[in-house]
C-alpha cells in the first residue's frame, strides 16, 4: 500500500473513466471540495507540504488505448497508464516513447507529463515538451478542454501540451495524450570514462560537445552506490558514462571514434560495458532520483557549463553525498544519504541556488524525508518564472484553487 | 469600442522611440496594408519601430492609457493574415531589434532580438559546427521573432522539430507593458512550459521582444536523394512506407508533375517531365549508418514503383536541388496570373487518400491544384492555379480549399501544420475544436491580454466580432 501521508487526503476515489472523473469534478467544484490526482503516487512528496484536507482521486483507471495507427508513428491513450504498460505496447511494435523516466511500473504518462520528468535520454531524444502532440484535460471547474490533434505538425490554437506540460495539476487533471514515436534503435551501449575529477569531467565534455560522435546521454557519476556496475565509480571517483544509440555500424563506428577522442582527452582505461552492465546502468540511471531511503534528492537546473561548479560544492559541503549529472544538458541531481546531517533548506537556499542562479538556472528539491523543514522558498528556489502570470492562468484554470492547493509556488 | 490614434498619441510615440522611427504618412503606412495573405487589407493608423524592449512596454503602456489596439510584426511574410491591421491601431515592427546579442557555442544557445532574419542567424553560425534547425522556405526574409510567433516549421524540421523544439527562452511584453521573462539559456524553469504555449500563440499573448534558441551541432554528412515516379499515388505511397517503416529522413519532400514544369522552365535542372511526382529525400548524420540509409529508402521506393531514385552527385548539385524546392512558388508564379496556396496536415498513412481527394476536387470545380508538399510530416500544400479576374473560378478556388482543409480533418488532420489561424482560418476553429476548447484558450488569452487590445480578431472566433467575409484570394505565393 502506498504511503498517502505527504498529502492531507480523507478519502481516495477511483475513477475508471473520463466521464466518472467529469462527475467528480463537477460535484468536487460545486461543494467546493479539494481534489489531489493521484497517479502512480511516485512524487506525492514533490512540492510543499500541502494542509487543505481533500480527496484523493486515483486515475489508473482510465488508462484505455485509443488509438495506436502503428505506421503514423503516434499513439492516443488515456493519461493514466503506467509507464511500463505503454511502453511494452509499443516495444511490441518496433517503437519506444524516449522518456526514461523513474519508476516505469509506478509512473503514469498523465503524472510525467505534469511534473515534467525527463530522464537521461533527454540529452539525445529531447524532453517532455517534444512529444506530446494532442491533449485533453479536466479544469478545475470541470470543463473538458483539447488542444493540438492527432498529427505531428500542427499550428492551429493555443497550445495546452505544452501548457499543462509541468503545470502539475493545477491547471487541470489531464485524462488523454497523444503522443509523437521514435522507432527503437537497433543497438545500444555505454561507454565508461574514468576521470579524475570534475574539471576533467567538464573539458571531456566540452569536446564532446564538438565531437561528431552523438551520444543519446552523457552521465556523470560519484557515489558508491554506481560501484556494483562501474568499478570506475566509489565515493571518491568518479566517471562518465556515454550512451550511444543507432545501427550496428553507427554504434562500432562511434564506440572507435569516442575512445580515440577520451585517450587524447587524457582519460585513461574508457572502456564499453557489456550488454548486461549497460542494461543494468541505464536502470540505475533511470531511477536514481527516486529513492526514499534518501534523505534528500535535489536537482539543479543550469545552462551545461554550470555543472562542474555546482558538483564541486555539493561534494565539498557533503562529501558523502552520490551526485549523478546529464552534464550535457545542465541537470546536476544531489543524493543525500538517510544519515547525512545536511540541512536540506540551507544547502537549497544559501549554498547551490545562489550557484545554480550564477549560471541561469535554479534547484529544486525532488524529495525530503523531513518534508516539515521545507518552506516555498527551498522547494523551488527562485523561481524566476513570471509567478503573477501563473497566478492569474490558475484563477482563469481553477477558479477555486481546488486541484493541489498549496503544493506549488503558485497556491 | 476602442480609440482611433489621435496626435496626441502620435506625439506620445515619437517621444518614446524618436521621430525617426514612427510612420504616419498614408504613403507609408500602405507598406503595411497586408502581409503574404493579401486577400484583406487595411491600414493601421500608425506604424512603429521600436529598438529596444523598454520602447516596447512604453508603447504598449501608452496604447493601454489611450485605449487604442495594438499588433506586432516581423518581416510581414505571414500567409494567414497574422500582422492584418484589423480595426487599424497602432503597429509595432520589430525589425530595427536586429542583433544577434550572444552565440554560446559552449552551452549550445544563441540570443537574438525578434528582429534578427531566420538566415542571419545561419550565416553567423557558418564555420562554428552549428546551426539554428528551424529553416522555413521564406528564411531569407521572416523573422526569428515572427517564427517564434508562428511556431515555424521548414523542410528540415521533419527530423529536428520545429520552431518549438528550439526556443529555450524568450523575453516578452504582456498587453499590459509589463516585461517578462520565460525560461532562458538552462531552458527548464519551474512549472508550466510557459515559453511552449508561448510559441505558435500568433501575437495574441506578448510581443516578443528577446529568444534564447538552441543550436544544434551539424551533421557529419548528409544523402540527398531524388526518386522519380510515374504516379502520384505510388510516390505518396512510398512516403506512408519510409515512415510506416521507422526511418525519418531528415527531409522528405513531394513535387507532382505541375510543379516539376514551372521549376524546369525556371532553373533548367534537368527534371523529368513525364514523371507525375519526385520525391526529394535526405538522411543526414553520421556517415557510418548513410549508405544503409540511402539503401533502405531505394529499397523501398522501387519496391513500390519509382522508375529511377538517384542520388546528388555532389553538394553543388545538391545545392540546386533545394533552392529549387525552396523558389518552388516563385517558379509558379510564371505560369499562371494568380495563385493561391493552402496549408493543411493529414496523419502520414493518409497522404494517397488526400492526394486522391485533392485530384477530385481539382476535377469537380474545374480548377487547376499542383503540389508540393512537406510530405514526411503530412502536411501538404496544394497550390490553387487560376484567373482572379475570374469571379466564379474565385468563388471556386475558395470552396475548393475549403473542401481540402474538412478532408485533412475528416481523416483526423490539422487545418494548418505552419502557416498559423490568424484571420485566414478563424472560421475553421470551431470546425476543429469543441465549443469548451474555445472557451478554455479565450481564458489563456485573458490572462495574457484581458482587454483585448493586443492583435484583436486574430486565431479565436470572437462571439459578436464580425469574421472577415473572404471574397476573394489573390496571389498568395507561397510555402
Ligand atoms: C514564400 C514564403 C514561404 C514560406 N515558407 C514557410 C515555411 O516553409 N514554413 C513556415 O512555417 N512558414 C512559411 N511561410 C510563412 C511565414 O514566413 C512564417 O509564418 C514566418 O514565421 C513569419 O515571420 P515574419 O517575420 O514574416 O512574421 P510576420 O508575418 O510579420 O508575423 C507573423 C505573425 O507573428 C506575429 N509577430 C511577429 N513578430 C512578433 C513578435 N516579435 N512578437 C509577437 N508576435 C509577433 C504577427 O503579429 C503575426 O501574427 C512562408 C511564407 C512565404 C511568403
Amino acid at each position: 500500500m502506498t504511503d498517502l501521508s505527504p498529502l492531507p487526503i480523507t478519502e481516495v476515489v477511483a475513477v475508471s473513466s473520463q466521464d466518472d472523473l467529469q462527475q467528480l469534478v463537477q460535484q468536487c467544484h460545486a461543494d467546493s471540495v479539494s481534489m489531489y490526482p493521484l497517479g502512480g503516487q511516485t512524487s506525492l512528496g514533490f512540492g510543499v507540504p500541502a494542509r487543505t484536507e481533500g480527496i484523493g482521486i486515483d486515475l489508473r483507471g482510465i488508462n484505455q488505448v485509443i488509438d495506436f495507427p502503428v505506421r503514423d508513428l503516434t499513439i492516443t491513450v488515456e493519461a493514466g497508464i503506467l509507464m511500463s504498460d505503454l511502453n511494452s505496447l509499443l516495444a511490441a511494435e518496433g517503437l519506444m516513447l524516449p522518456l526514461h523516466v523513474p519508476q516505469m511500473s509506478n509512473a503514469t504518462l498523465g503524472g510525467v507529463i505534469a511534473t515534467n520528468t525527463n530522464g537521461p535520454g533527454r540529452f539525445g531524444y529531447g524532453t517532455v515538451r517534444d512529444y506530446v502532440i494532442g491533449i485533453r484535460a479536466l479544469s478545475g471547474d470541470a470543463q473538458v478542454y483539447n488542444a493540438g490533434g492527432r498529427v505531428v505538425k500542427n499550428v492551429a490554437g493555443y497550445d495546452f501540451c505544452k501548457l499543462l506540460t509541468g503545470s502539475l495539476g493545477t491547471l487541470g487533471i489531464i485524462t488523454q495524450v497523444t503522443m509523437k514515436l521514435k522507432p527503437i534503435p537497433t543497438r545500444q551501449a555505454t561507454v565508461i570514462a574514468p576521470v579524475n575529477d570534475v574539471q576533467h569531467a567538464d573539458r571531456v565534455v566540452a569536446e564532446l560537445m564538438n565531437s561528431m560522435v552523438r551520444p543519446v546521454a552523457i552521465e556523470f557519476l560519484q557515489g558508491s552506490e554506481f560501484t556494483t556496475v562501474v568499478d570506475a565509480v566509489d565515493q571518491s571517483s568518479a566517471a562518465l558514462a556515454i550512451v550511444l544509440h543507432g545501427t550496428d555500424e553507427e554504434v562500432d563506428w562511434m564506440i572507435g571514434k569516442l575512445r580515440r577522442e577520451l585517450s587524447s582527452s587524457k582519460v585513461r582505461d574508457s572502456h564499453n560495458l557489456d550488454a548486461d552492465s549497460h542494461e543494468q546502468l541505464w536502470s540505475q540511471l533511470c531511477d536514481f532520483a527516486a529513492d526514499d531511503t534518501a534523505l534528500a534528492v535535489t536537482e539543479s537546473r543550469t545552462v551545461s557549463s554550470g555543472c562542474v561548479s555546482i558538483i564541486n560544492l555539493a561534494l565539498k559541503q557533503h562529501p558523502d553525498c552520490a551526485v549523478q549529472s546529464h552534464m550535457g544538458d545542465g541537470i546536476v541531481t544531489m543524493k543525500l544519504p538517510e544519515d547525512s546531517d545536511a540541512q536540506v533548506s540551507d544547502l537549497v537556499i544559501k549554498t547551490l541556488g545562489p550557484e545554480a542562479r550564477r549560471h541561469h538556472g535554479h534547484v529544486v528539491i525532488l524529495s525530503a524525508a523531513n518534508a516539515a523543514e521545507l518552506t516555498t522558498q527551498s522547494v523551488w528556489g527562485d523561481p524566476s518564472s513570471p509567478d503573477f502570470l501563473i497566478q492569474k492562468l490558475r484563477e482563469q484554470f481553477d477558479p477555486q484553487r481546488l486541484i493541489n492547493p498549496g503544493r506549488f509556488v503558485y497556491q | 469600442m476602442p480609440n482611433g490614434v489621435t496626435p496626441k498619441i502620435v506625439d506620445g510615440l515619437q517621444r518614446i522611440v524618436g521621430p525617426e522611427n514612427v510612420l504616419t504618412a498614408q504613403s507609408d503606412r500602405m507598406v503595411y496594408e497586408c502581409d503574404g495573405f493579401t486577400i484583406e487589407k487595411n491600414c493601421p493608423d500608425v506604424i512603429v519601430f521600436p529598438t529596444c524592449t523598454e520602447h516596447v512596454s512604453g508603447i504598449i503602456k501608452l496604447c493601454n492609457r489611450e485605449d487604442v489596439i495594438f499588433l506586432p510584426r516581423g518581416a510581414g511574410t505571414s500567409l494567414a493574415g497574422g500582422t492584418l491591421a484589423v480595426g487599424g491601431g497602432v503597429m509595432l515592427v520589430l525589425t530595427r531589434m536586429k542583433e544577434i546579442e550572444e552565440i554560446n557555442l559552449r552551452d549550445r544557445y544563441a540570443i537574438v532580438q525578434p528582429g534578427v532574419v531566420n538566415i542571419w542567424l545561419t550565416r553567423a553560425l557558418a564555420g562554428t559546427g552549428y546551426h539554428y534547425a528551424p529553416d522555413p522556405s521564406s528564411q531569407g526574409a521572416c523573422t526569428i521573432g515572427g517564427n517564434v510567433a508562428t511556431n515555424s516549421g521548414g523542410p528540415h524540421t521533419l527530423k529536428y522539430g520545429v520552431t518549438v523544439n528550439h526556443v529555450l527562452g524568450v523575453e516578452a511584453v504582456t498587453a499590459d507593458g509589463t516585461v517578462i521573462m520565460v525560461g532562458g539559456p538552462s531552458g527548464e524553469p519551474i512549472g508550466p512550459d510557459l515559453v511552449g504555449a508561448m510559441v505558435g500563440s500568433e501575437g495574441t499573448l506578448a510581443v516578443v521582444t528577446r529568444v534564447w534558441v538552441r543550436l544544434t551541432r551539424n551533421p557529419e554528412g548528409t544523402r540527398t536523394m531524388l526518386a522519380v515516379f510515374e504516379s502520384v499515388d505510388d510516390a505518396t505511397r512510398a512516403i506512408s512506407a519510409i515512415i510506416g517503416e521507422g526511418i525519418i529522413p531528415a527531409a522528405l519532400e513531394m513535387m507532382d508533375q505541375g510543379i516539376l514544369v514551372a521549376l524546369e522552365k525556371a532553373f533548367k535542372f534537368g527534371f523529368p517531365l513525364d514523371a507525375e511526382a519526385i520525391l526529394l529525400i535526405e538522411v543526414d548524420g553520421i556517415e557510418a549508418g548513410l549508405d544503409a540509409q540511402r539503401d533502405q529508402i531505394t529499397d523501398i521506393c522501387n519496391r513500390l514503383g519509382a522508375r529511377e531514385v538517384r542520388q546528388a552527385a555532389d553538394d553543388a548539385e545538391r545545392q540546386k536541388l533545394w533552392k529549387c524546392r525552396k523558389q518552388a512558388f516563385g517558379a509558379i508564379g510564371r505560369i499562371a496570373s494568380s495563385l493561391v496556396t493552402q496549408d493543411g496536415v493529414v496523419p502520414r498513412t493518409q497522404l494517397p487518400f488526400i492526394f486522391s481527394k485533392i485530384q477530385e476536387i481539382s476535377s469537380k470545380y474545374n480548377i487547376r491544384i499542383v503540389n508540393v508538399f512537406h510530405a514526411g510530416d503530412g502536411n501538404i500544400h496544394p497550390v490553387f492555379l487560376f484567373d482572379e479576374r475570374n469571379e466564379n473560378e474565385v468563388k471556386a478556388v475558395l470552396e475548393a480549399g475549403g473542401e481540402i482543409l474538412q478532408a485533412c480533418l475528416d481523416c483526423g488532420g490539422s487545418v494548418t501544420g505552419e502557416h498559423g489561424i490568424g484571420v485566414e482560418k478563424v472560421g475553421f476553429m470551431n470546425k476543429m475544436f469543441t465549443d469548451g476548447d474555445i472557451e478554455m484558450m479565450t481564458r489563456l488569452r485573458i490572462t495574457f491580454n484581458p482587454d483585448g487590445r493586443l492583435s484583436p480578431n486574430k486565431m479565436l472566433p470572437v462571439a459578436g466580432a464580425c469574421g472577415v467575409e473572404r471574397i476573394k484570394p489573390s496571389r498568395t505565393v507561397a510555402m
